[in-house]
């Protein structure tokens, strides 16, 4: 008990400190930020959209598929990536405007993330397939090859000619 | 008179005398056979004994010499580069942390102490990248950690496997571990590719490069990217005649073609220059894999010599040229300077093994050797376009930066006026010019006997003339030029963007990763775990408390129900 109490004071002294965190609550949430259920009338779909600063138009609600999003809208997914890096954005360093609101997965596509929404040049899968076909024929040659590998000749080849006996290709005894 | 020693000179006079006297040692120890091994006990419980050792054999001692030689020199060079810097101490001590690190995995004898090394070069070459506080830095400290880390990941799993044999010195082992052994090698093999940016490891070399020039002139040319390589040089009798051999030989001799490939397609000065360290190191690797260890650990030193100088004059070009580093706004520098130039030039020859420079004594030997061997010949063919395409992205960045048109703004401030930067040149300049001849006459006083035909000595001749000319001729342009290259675009940015791979290991593994893990944060850290955790026992015990809290205000009400109750309860009991 009086180790606890003396590292308990301990601790203390030191939290004062920058980038120091002896303890966290867990009281950083609370209930004005949760979303409201989701809404089925087109009432209840204007209040939604008025709430989280859209047009009733452009408001879509998350697919209630039991993960508790409620009447969050369902925005599009645009990295900050993908985002224009020459409008002046309130927050330039999210690329996101005062209030704008945020996808469900937004700190999975900041700057420091996924960019979800880039324009490949080639999909996927084609850039799967010309990696793949390079490394298969490659690979697939090289192993191929493995039985039949290259042993340089180190002396000049022996050719036949007139009266000159190289060897008499006797089977060994 | 008080003398005022900075901490950018003290560290480069600490240093360079450390690799003189490693220098002086290895060099006694090359000639004696001797290898010292120096024990400390840690602690003994009963019968075990906890030993931490430091093994000084040649290879150790040489190693060290060049990396505290290099790293003296780069530590010198920073105190200017980094001079605007506000953090610049930060910087000097993050490099010193670096060099801790690999002196320690350079000097241990067993696998456990060589993780500490690994896992310490890890970690500071990512403090050192993302240096700069942005989010290009960021992105490729978290490309370069997470990359290193499966590589951590591997030496762990084959400490694992190595407990069975009792110990983990591979000084005794190493010649022990038959074809049973087959998953340690593999795990070896993937840490090795790993930290030496192999196929399919490779997308975090270029990308590093957003670190300061200083740290890639020390860690991502010369100290880190060789640890792998240094790993396998240690392990290279447990290779020998398995199939691990045969996989590391064309995972190496692929990533040496696809390198020197990529090299010839970009503009970035940095990349280009990543790029050919990468090729560098699927030279050593495949020639290791060949079986030719000592061959290997000549290239790694001799390659360390003129990539870190290659790397230097990168960077004064690109302070000069007012933090620039596409290779399309430079040109003429050796009109403006001459003594950078002049460093870059001998560094370059060295890299594309020019006679008698550095990089010809082991590169040569390299080939050589390689082509004298029972070679298959897909690595033949990888070698041999590989040493063309070397030359090939060389003097295409001879004619780029150096030779070709001037393509800057008018007012400039292109000169050689920073002594601090050009004389911490001077020495690995030197090196890159006499360390080979140096090197090969000290690890090979009997020298290799090379018997190749007329055509196959020729070849490597041959393909470095072609590629040379290829190189400087082909990136010669002007406007009215139609760009052939625009018809076959898919190619060339095939060719050019590494065959895809770093998209590919980073665009649908990130995205699942993320994905996966949103959903299970959803589903059990926000869901789950507060319901039966955080918030759903601060709800329960808020209920129990305000439960109780009433009833201890209401208590005398509570306390005669409970009387009444209670006497009830007695009386029933005892009648």
């Amino acid at each position: 008990m009086a180790r606890l109490v003396s590292l308990v004071e301990r601790s203390r002294r030191i939290s004062g400190l920058p980038g120091v965190l002896i303890s966290r609550s867990a009281g950083n949430w609370n209930k004005d930020w949760k979303p409201g259920p989701y809404p089925v009338t087109p009432e209840e779909k204007a209040a939604a959209a008025r709430k989280y600063g859209l047009r009733p138009d452009e408001y879509k609600p998350t697919p209630d598929d039991g993960i508790g999003a409620g009447d969050y809208p369902d925005l599009p997914l645009v990295s900050a990536e993908s985002r224009d890096p020459y409008y002046p954005w309130d927050h330039p360093e999210h690329r996101r405007d005062f209030m704008e609101p945020i996808h469900t997965d937004y700190d999975m596509y900041g700057l420091d993330r996924y960019n979800a929404s880039q324009k490949l040049r080639f999909s996927v899968n084609q850039m799967f397939m010309a990696f793949m076909g390079v490394m298969t024929f490659f690979v697939g040659t090289f192993f191929l090859m493995e039985s039949r590998k290259i042993h340089w000749p180190l002396l000049p080849k022996q050719y036949p000619g007139d009266g000159k006996v190289h060897y008499t290709f006797e089977k060994p005894e | 008179m008080i003398w005022k020693i900075s901490m950018h000179e003290i560290s480069m006079l600490t240093l360079v005398s450390g690799s003189v006297l490693c220098g002086i040692a290895g060099i006694k120890k090359v000639s004696t056979g001797v290898m010292d091994v120096i024990e400390w006990e840690l602690f003994n419980l009963v019968s075990s004994s906890i030993v931490f050792t430091v093994i000084l054999d040649w290879v150790s001692l040489l190693f060290m010499s060049f990396v505290f030689l290099i790293s003296g020199s780069v530590l010198f060079y920073s105190g200017s580069y980094m001079a605007e810097d506000k953090t610049s101490n930060r910087f000097m001590y993050l490099v010193l942390a670096f060099v801790l690190s690999m002196s320690l995995m350079v000097l241990s004898p067993n696998l456990i102490s060589i993780l500490l090394g690994w896992d310490g070069l890890g970690l500071v070459s990512y403090a050192l990248v993302i240096y700069y506080s942005n989010e290009k830095s960021a992105n490729a400290g978290m490309l370069t950690i997470l990359s290193n880390r499966v590589g951590d990941v591997a030496i762990l799993l084959s400490i694992g496997l190595m407990s069975s044999l009792g110990s983990w010195n591979f000084f005794f082992y190493s010649y022990y571990l038959n074809e049973e052994w087959v998953l340690l090698k593999v795990f070896l093999m993937i840490s090795a590719m790993t930290k030496s940016a192999q196929i399919p490891f490779s997308a975090w070399l270029p990308a590093a490069m957003a670190a300061p020039t200083p740290v890639s002139a020390l860690v991502h040319s010369s100290t880190l990217v060789t640890a792998g390589v240094y790993l396998m040089i240690r392990f290279s009798a447990a290779l020998e005649g398995s199939l691990v051999q045969s996989w590391l030989l064309i995972i190496s001799c692929l990533t040496m073609f696809m390198a020197g490939l990529g090299a010839n397609f970009e503009y970035d000065l940095k990349k280009i220059i990543a790029l050919s360290t990468l090729s560098q190191l699927g030279v050593m690797l495949s020639i290791l894999s060949l079986g030719y260890a000592d061959l290997a650990f000549f290239h790694l030193l001799s390659h360390a010599l003129f990539k870190a100088l290659l790397f230097m004059c990168a960077g004064v070009v690109i302070h000069s040229v007012g933090g620039y580093q596409d290779i399309r706004f430079m040109g003429n520098l050796v009109k403006f300077m001459p003594l950078t130039v002049s460093y870059m030039t001998i560094s370059n020859l060295a890299l594309c093994g020019f006679p008698f420079m550095a990089g010809f004594y082991s590169k040569d030997m390299i080939l050589e050797v390689a082509f004298m061997s029972s070679i298959n010949f897909i690595a033949l063919m990888l070698y041999i376009m590989a040493t063309g395409l070397t030359v090939m992205y060389t003097m295409r960045l001879i004619f780029y930066s150096i030779s070709g048109e001037y393509n800057l703004g008018s007012i400039n401030n292109l000169s050689d006026e920073d002594y601090m930067m050009t004389n911490s040149m001077s020495g690995l300049g030197l090196g890159a010019i006499l360390g080979g001849a140096c090197l090969g006459w000290m690890l090979f006083p009997e020298c290799y006997m090379i018997c190749l035909s007329f055509i196959m000595k020729m070849m490597v001749i041959m393909v470095s003339v072609l590629g040379g000319l290829i190189g400087y001729t082909l990136n010669m342009m002007s406007v009215n030029f139609t760009l052939k290259s625009l018809s076959n675009y898919s190619l060339i940015v095939f060719m050019g963007s590494m065959w895809f791979m770093p998209a590919l290991s980073t665009l649908k593994l990130s995205e699942k990763s993320l994905s996966s893990g949103s959903y299970v944060e959803k589903v059990l850290d926000k869901g789950w775990f507060e319901f039966y955790g955080g918030q759903g026992l601060n709800y329960m015990f808020s209920n129990l408390f305000y439960m109780l809290n009433s009833m201890h205000l209401n208590s005398v009400k509570i306390f005669l129900k409970v009387a009444v109750i209670t006497m009830i309860v007695f009386m029933v009991a005892v009648l």
